[in-house]
């Protein structure tokens, strides 16, 4: 009997299904997303997939092995403030943590430009009403003795008062909680004893250094935890009435799964979810695919997003930050630009013609649309240039207005005193250009070189442009992966994640270090993430425990993550983490920043636990075609290269084989997305279905 | 460019970065030992936009650099460093949006090197050149820029700059801060340009002459070491931006950027009438135990298309908080940029390029050689707001540019300490718990301002977590909050945070108070909206709390810690080492935001919002809001008289400068308005004159060829009668300083508020031009305000 992987990814129009069988073949359905319910469409997605397999819902459910769900849902509570009224306890004197916001909450996660226009900034509204914190007499020092004991009847007044406002989550943030977690323990078992409110422990969630993130983390996982503890019950009960006997575990933004006993205490690792497993898909089935090193870019219609894939390993990051918020929340570092397809093309103060941030987003959306749009936009621009064919956009469903097109980005020109098809290329050239810029900081800025890696294409519009903003960077590869499965990679991503988690310590230690305390330490946080993957079902058998040092030269910020081996620490290598943390600081801030003279501290040891379960399998064709096929058609495209209408062959992704060859310019179509494949630069079908562009290494123009 | 009209008739210039700080002449021409790259190429709309991004983000990703290699908290946390892109001529391209007055210092320093330099050691591909010189460009010793050239076929094309705050650079107290110096060999000896990197390799002599002078000399040269990564980067991403685009067009796109800058703000100034504003703000405290009362004036004249700021009517320089005449125009131009030049990439050259400069050498804010300059952040934070108040009141004249119209953001008193000591595991520790950059920003002319929400001129300023100062010092904090009260108004101000300590972990610690006098708020409220608090720092020995915190008893705010420790005192302007042990307690208490226009003219629903936050005290509502309070809530119809009553008192009680007849008011056409003169008053022609009225009432309050104020009624309060938590500048000062008020004389309402001393006369501080009224004059653009 065939075995089925499931993910799916619940995105705000669409709900993607993506089923790997065990032989490595890939199936997917789209249906459209049930905001009230959204475990209606999942069970859609889900059903569309079975249908196009030919068995019954309740049939591939049955013979379903894993299936890992991925949702927007918490993060659109978030922005739409559409929570319930939650309540923080802090301690004494400290309460306003999460309104001070360290002074940030005006201009974090801005970029410069908006930053300096101060009437056009605000605070963000905020997740906790100011009359809903209280503060309760305790403190622990940096030490974690405590310094004023916890005053219990303050404590048990607080939370009557919380209660008796309505606050049905409550979050407990102390300071230095995650040293000494005693005296939150004793709040939330005090608030666990009524057993109607929803309860978020700081040390819990988010233990580390640094009460305003650690705050706010917990204040998210309060904010969206009962909304979405009633949504597993919901979607538990609807999947199971469907035939699935498993649990359903639950994509984190780190890029790994947890189990629903997990994902009900810790709703927020779900934030951002979707472009995180996104990226280890990617580094999944690109390690199957023999590219270690790949920048996953994701162009739709409103952002451009990127993600780093490093050594066969995502790039993470340890904050992050959501409406302003800054977050404790280790997750992949997927950073994003309002450059997508819905950008708009506007004429400055100055005469220059601009593109974006301001999207058209789906409605109005692009002129094209025909939806009353009247803005030019990238989509108008790639209609005019002739990349877009207005009668074959999402395979056909959707007709685009061309007239419309014309006219917007006819407008722009002529207010430029540009002919049409140039302004076309001017809008495209100029996104193109941000997207590279972008590219750069994520890599450069991080101490990667992109000409090492190759880039993933993914989005509607990723294949469109990916060919500029990858050469503007000297890239020479640029990968459409599974060209047909890649306007799902999300749930792909999710059918290849694993159970993972870490265990941390803060700990602060000076060199040089004393070997047997790191081991003491270590041993103590392998047993607890033993007993965690246990929890969560894993056999023995499959887990694996990776263990890392976080550290930092003294009086400086930047802290890094250096792995260790397993095993016990030997007193060499203790002495040797110092300069193996300088070797990686250097390679990472650059040659001579490593100030050894300071000395080095240890901040936290982390092991991080993974459960090895079933992964998928990729088939890869026998016997390439090794031809170039004919293209179904051809029509005239606007390439900036020769500056002119070219008579394009057009290609529909769906005839294309494995070992197919094709020369640009040329045009490939796909229900979901298009392929320009530039004058000079060159594809061919892999074994896998990849469409592997080669460019030329030269700079955009 | 830049001439001060002042010192016309000296031969020498006298702005020659040694006796006085250095301003650069206009009829510079640069030595033909240093061939200059001017060629140039107009770009195409597509390209323009392509490299301006480039050039910004080239920009961007040089301060990343030094963030990066240095891991500072300074550069880190307080973002207090900047860095930029010039012309060959220096002239700023892009700056940075962090410290926006390092980088308005920038093309001095360039241009000075390019004056002094050319000839011998001469200027030359690969090198790069540092100083720290107040006379040169920096705001203080520790503020060191490193820049760069980058030349093209042997001609110089460009030049990238940094400055970074370093955390040591020598001088007497720790942290280079001296307060009680008494002129600049106290503090650390400044170093003029000079070539620190010979073809790309850094002159190992040179170096270590420079971190010789610090108390951390590692950290000293990392941050150098940064600062130089920082420059290498960007010049060899500017090197390929023109390796692919081309010289010539690169530096179109550079020319362009500027001229483009420059006409989007001579098209703000067209739209505005011609005239002169005045400020003057009082100061004392220049150095420990200085009660002397002092004033610093700013002037600005605006003629059509240009703007020209002095500083005539300042006290000469004094004891410590000096401010060099360059640091004074790169304030000038940090505000002028966020409020003319907001959509322009921070492209100060074009700025610049239209504003005039001419300050008197010797003056507080144009200090000569050898005056102190580590407390320089103090006149230039006032100098910051003194610009703000004077181009928010000139764009209040055009309600098109209304939006960028706010009155003065918190930190204007620059209150800070800095805490020193060695904990109880032997390390030796100096920070400054840098709680003012949280900042609070200030009310505008259509909202309330932002509690704890950063400064406009150091936008990504941000203080760090309680628990990461907590690593870094030996203190608990008992609190940290914002404060309740900030300026009062229509629109009320920011409120900046207050924070609690007691030493924790120390064997030894103390404190230095950097701080002026801060009970003479450095920042005015605008249209009859009242300053904020200036804050102050207090301290308490042997306060007894250690033992009581065991016991289960926690100060959590101001209030329980003065009622827990009753002797704690106000710390003394300037004081320094003031202990900091187990026992003793500290607090600082920051600057707010100000308020923006008439109290009672603030939305009811607003007042009531606050009172219910607990954001409001019943008593200030009712004082200076004219509520009436009834069940935590407002009682509407009851409120709307009190209002009536209070302003019937103001006229009752008002006193004028001039005799005020009764008239009846005038019943203008909106077709009379000329121009609006700030919230409350218009501009309007009745007959063949042009008079200031009243927006409210109609009351024809004078003609526009005299004062105002002259003929408005006013009324004065001291500072604590406004709040409390005013600290009474007796303590501070050997004069007073009062809030004096003007209001309408027909309907009471305030027209505007300043600070001064009780025997000061009515200040003319809108002086407009009325031959700008004339048809076919550039301040006259026939647009009719909304009266």
């Amino acid at each position: 009997m065939t075995r089925y992987l499931v993910g799916v990814d619940v995105g705000g129009t669409f709900t993607d299904c993506a089923v790997v069988d065990d032989q490595g073949e890939i199936h997917t359905a789209k249906a459209l997303t049930t905001p009230v319910d959204q475990s209606v469409g999942v069970v859609d997605a889900i059903e569309a997939v079975a249908a196009t397999l030919g068995v019954s819902l309740s049939n591939l459910l049955a013979n379903t092995d894993r299936m890992v769900h991925g949702t927007t849902m918490g993060i659109n509570a978030i922005v739409t403030r559409s929570g319930p009224p939650i309540g923080l306890i802090a301690t004494k004197g400290h309460g306003e943590a999460l309104f001070i916001m360290n002074g940030t909450g005006r201009t974090a996660g801005l970029s410069a430009q908006d930053v300096i226009n101060y009437p056009e900034t605000s605070l963000p509204i905020p997740i906790v009403e100011p009359g809903f914190v209280a503060e309760v007499t305790e403190r622990v020092d940096r030490e974690g003795k405590v310094v004023v004991p916890l005053d219990i009847d303050e404590a048990k007044a607080a939370v009557e008062s919380l209660r008796a406002r309505g606050a049905r989550s409550i979050a407990v943030c102390f300071l230095w909680s995650f040293m000494n977690p005693a005296n939150e323990r004793e709040v939330k078992a005090l608030i666990e004893r009524a057993d109607d409110i929803f309860v978020s422990a700081s040390s819990d969630i988010a233990p580390k250094l640094g009460e305003y993130p650690r705050t706010a983390t917990t204040v998210m996982n309060a904010y969206i935890g009962p909304a979405f503890t009633a949504y597993m019950k919901t979607l538990g009960a609807r999947i199971a009435e469907s035939g699935f006997g498993r649990d359903i575990t639950y994509a984190q933004c780190n890029g790994g799964v947890m189990t629903p006993e997990i994902a009900r205490s810790m709703p927020v690792r779900t934030l951002d979810s979707g472009p995180a497993v996104g990226v280890v898909g990617s580094a999944y089935l690109g390690g199957l695919m023999n590219y270690p090193n790949i920048i996953c870019t994701d162009m739709g219609g409103t952002t451009f997003d990127v993600g780093l894939v490093a050594n066969g390993r995502p790039v993470s990051r340890e904050e992050s930050i959501l409406d302003r918020y800054q977050l404790h929340l280790p997750m992949i570092d997927v950073q994003s630009i309002g450059a997508g397809g819905g950008s708009i093309a506007w004429k400055d103060h100055a005469g220059g013609l601009r593109v974006g941030p301001a999207s058209a987003g789906a409605v109005p959306g692009p002129a094209c649309y025909g939806r009353g749009g009247d803005a030019a936009t990238v989509t108008d621009a790639d209609v005019v240039r002739g990349i877009i064919d207005p009668d074959n956009f999402l395979g056909g469903t959707m007709r685009l207005d061309a007239e419309a097109a014309h006219r917007a980005v006819g407008r722009i020109a002529s207010s430029l005193g540009l002919g049409i098809h140039d302004a076309a290329a001017g809008i495209t050239r100029i996104v193109d250009n941000q997207m590279a810029d972008l590219v750069r900081r994520m890599s450069l800025y991080r101490g990667y070189d992109p000409r090492d890696f190759v880039v993933f294409a993914f989005g509607g519009a990723g294949p469109v442009h990916a060919g500029l903003y990858a050469q503007a960077l000297g890239i020479h590869t640029v990968v459409v992966p599974l060209a047909n499965v890649a306007s799902v990679w999300s749930a792909l991503g999710a059918a290849c994640a694993e159970i993972t988690f870490t265990v941390d310590r803060t700990q602060v230690l000076r060199s040089p270090f004393d070997p047997s305390q790191i081991n003491a330490a270590f041993k103590a946080m392998e047993a607890e993430a033993h007993q965690g993957l246990a929890r969560q079902g894993v056999p023995p058998t499959e887990h694996a425990l990776r263990h890392s040092v976080f550290m930092k030269f003294t009086g400086q910020v930047f802290e890094l993550e250096v792995d260790l081996p397993g095993g016990d620490l030997m007193p060499d290598l203790a002495e040797g983490l110092v300069g193996r943390f300088a070797d990686a600081y250097e390679q990472r801030y650059g040659s001579g920043t490593a100030y050894r003279a300071a000395g080095v501290m240890i901040t936290l040891l982390r092991v991080t636990a993974i459960g090895q379960g079933k992964r998928p399998t990729l088939r890869s064709r026998q016997g390439l075609e090794n031809s170039v096929p004919a293209a179904a058609t051809a029509r005239p495209v606007y390439w900036a290269e020769a500056a002119a209408l070219v008579d394009t062959p057009v290609y529909s992704g769906a005839t294309l084989r494995p070992g197919h060859r094709l020369n640009g310019p040329a045009v490939v179509e796909y229900p979901h997305t298009t392929i320009a494949l530039h004058p000079g630069h060159c594809a061919h079908v892999d074994e896998f279905g990849n469409v592997v562009i080669r460019l030329e290494s030269k700079a955009l123009q | 460019m830049n001439a001060p009209d002042s010192v016309k008739h000296e031969e020498e210039w006298p702005f020659d970065g040694l006796r006085n700080g250095y301003l650069p002449r206009g009829d510079f021409v640069p030595p033909s030992c240093c061939p200059l790259h001017t060629q140039s190429t107009k770009p195409d709309a597509i390209s323009f936009e392509v490299i301006r991004s480039n050039l910004w983000n080239i920009n961007l990703e040089h301060g990343d650099t030094i963030k990066k290699a240095s891991g500072s908290q300074t550069v880190i946390f307080a973002n207090d460093f900047n860095t930029s892109l010039h012309l060959q001529n220096g002239e700023s391209v892009v700056l940075g949006p962090s410290m926006l007055h390092f980088t308005g210092l920038a093309d001095m320093a360039i241009r000075w090197t390019l004056e002094h330099r050319s000839v011998n050691p001469g200027i030359e591909d690969g090198d790069v050149f540092m100083h720290n010189d107040p006379w040169v460009g920096a705001a203080h010793q520790q503020d060191t820029s490193i820049y760069a050239p980058l030349f093209h076929e042997g001609r110089l094309f460009a030049w990238v700059l940094n400055a970074c705050h370093a955390r040591d650079i020598g001088g007497v107290e720790p942290g280079s801060f001296v307060p009680q110096a008494k002129d600049v060999f106290w503090e650390s000896t400044p170093v003029p340009p000079i070539k620190l990197c010979k073809g790309g390799v850094m002159l190992q002599d040179v170096e270590e002459m420079f971190v010789r002078k610090s108390r951390l000399p590692h950290l000293c040269a990392l941050e150098l070491r940064s600062q130089v990564a920082g420059v290498m980067t960007a010049r060899r991403r500017l090197q390929e931006l023109i390796d692919r685009y081309g010289a010539a067009v690169v530096k179109g796109v550079m020319n362009k950027m500027i001229d483009d800058c420059a006409g989007a703000v001579e098209d703000r100034l067209s739209r505005l009438p011609d005239g002169t504003w005045r400020n003057v703000i009082y100061y004392t405290g220049a150095g420990p135990g200085d009660r002397v009362l002092r004033r610093q004036v700013l002037n600005m004249e605006k003629r059509g298309k240009r703007l020209r700021f002095d500083n005539a009517g300042t006290d000469a320089q004094a004891l410590q908080t000096n401010l060099p005449p360059g640091t004074w125009r790169a304030h000038i131009v940090s505000v002028a940029l966020g409020k003319l030049a907001y959509d322009q990439y921070l492209c100060a050259g074009g700025l610049i390029r239209v504003l005039d400069f001419a300050p008197i050498p010797g003056l507080r804010t144009s200090c000569s050689w050898p005056a102190a300059v580590t407390g320089s952040s103090n006149p230039g934070r006032s100098t910051a707001e003194q610009t703000n108040h004077l181009i928010s009141k000139m764009l209040a004249c055009d309600p098109d540019q209304s939006k960028y119209v706010w009155a003065a953001e918190g930190i204007h008193t620059m209150v800070s300490a800095a805490f020193h000591g060695r904990d109880l595991t032997g390390r030796n520790f100096a920070a400054n718990a840098a709680d003012m950059l949280a900042g609070a920003t200030a009310a505008l002319s259509f909202a309330d301002g932002l509690p704890a929400a950063g400064r406009t001129v150091t936008p990504l300023s941000r203080t760090a977590d309680v628990e990461t100062w907590e690593r870094e010092m030996a203190v608990l904090y008992l609190y940290r909050r914002r404060q309740r009260v900030s300026g009062h108004g229509k629109w009320v101000g920011g409120s900046a945070l207050v924070s609690g300590f007691i030493g924790h972990g120390a064997d030894y610690q103390f404190a230095n108070n950097n701080t002026s006098a801060s009970a003479l708020p450095g920042g005015p409220g605008l249209f009859g909206g009242f300053p904020a608090p200036g804050g102050a720092c207090f301290s308490g020995q042997a306060s007894g709390l250690r033992q009581r915190l065991g016991d289960g008893f926690m100060p959590g705010n101001s209030r329980e810690l003065r009622e827990a420790v009753p002797h704690l005192r106000m710390v003394e302007v300037k004081e320094v080492r003031v202990p900091l042990g187990n026992d003793d307690v500290w607090e600082t208490r920051f600057a707010s935001g100000s308020g923006y226009g008439d109290p009672l003219l603030r939305d009811l629903d607003r007042i009531e919002r606050d009172l219910r936050a607990g954001a409001l005290d019943e008593d200030v509502a009712t004082r200076l809001y004219g509520v009436v309070v009834s069940a935590g809530g407002v009682d509407r119809k009851a409120s709307m008289g009190a209002r009536q009553s209070m302003r019937a008192q103001r006229r009752a009680q008002g006193k004028s400068h001039s005799k005020v007849t009764e008239q009846t008011p005038y019943q203008g056409k909106a077709k009379d308005v000329l121009h609006a003169l700030g919230e409350g008053l218009d501009l309007c022609r009745i007959g063949q004159g042009i008079h200031c009225v009243c927006r409210e009432c109609g009351w024809v309050v004078a003609p526009a060829t005299v004062n105002y104020k002259e003929h408005s009624l006013y009324v004065e309060q001291s500072l604590p009668e406004i709040d409390p938590l005013f600290v009474d500048p007796l303590s501070q000062s050997d004069e007073t300083v009062i809030c004096r008020s003007y209001l309408c004389p027909g309907c009471g309402t305030l027209f505007d508020s300043l600070l001064c001393r009780p025997q000061d006369g009515a200040l003319w501080d809108v002086q407009l031009d009325l031959r700008s009224f004339e048809p076919g004059t550039s301040g006259d653009s026939g647009r009719p305000a909304n009266p």
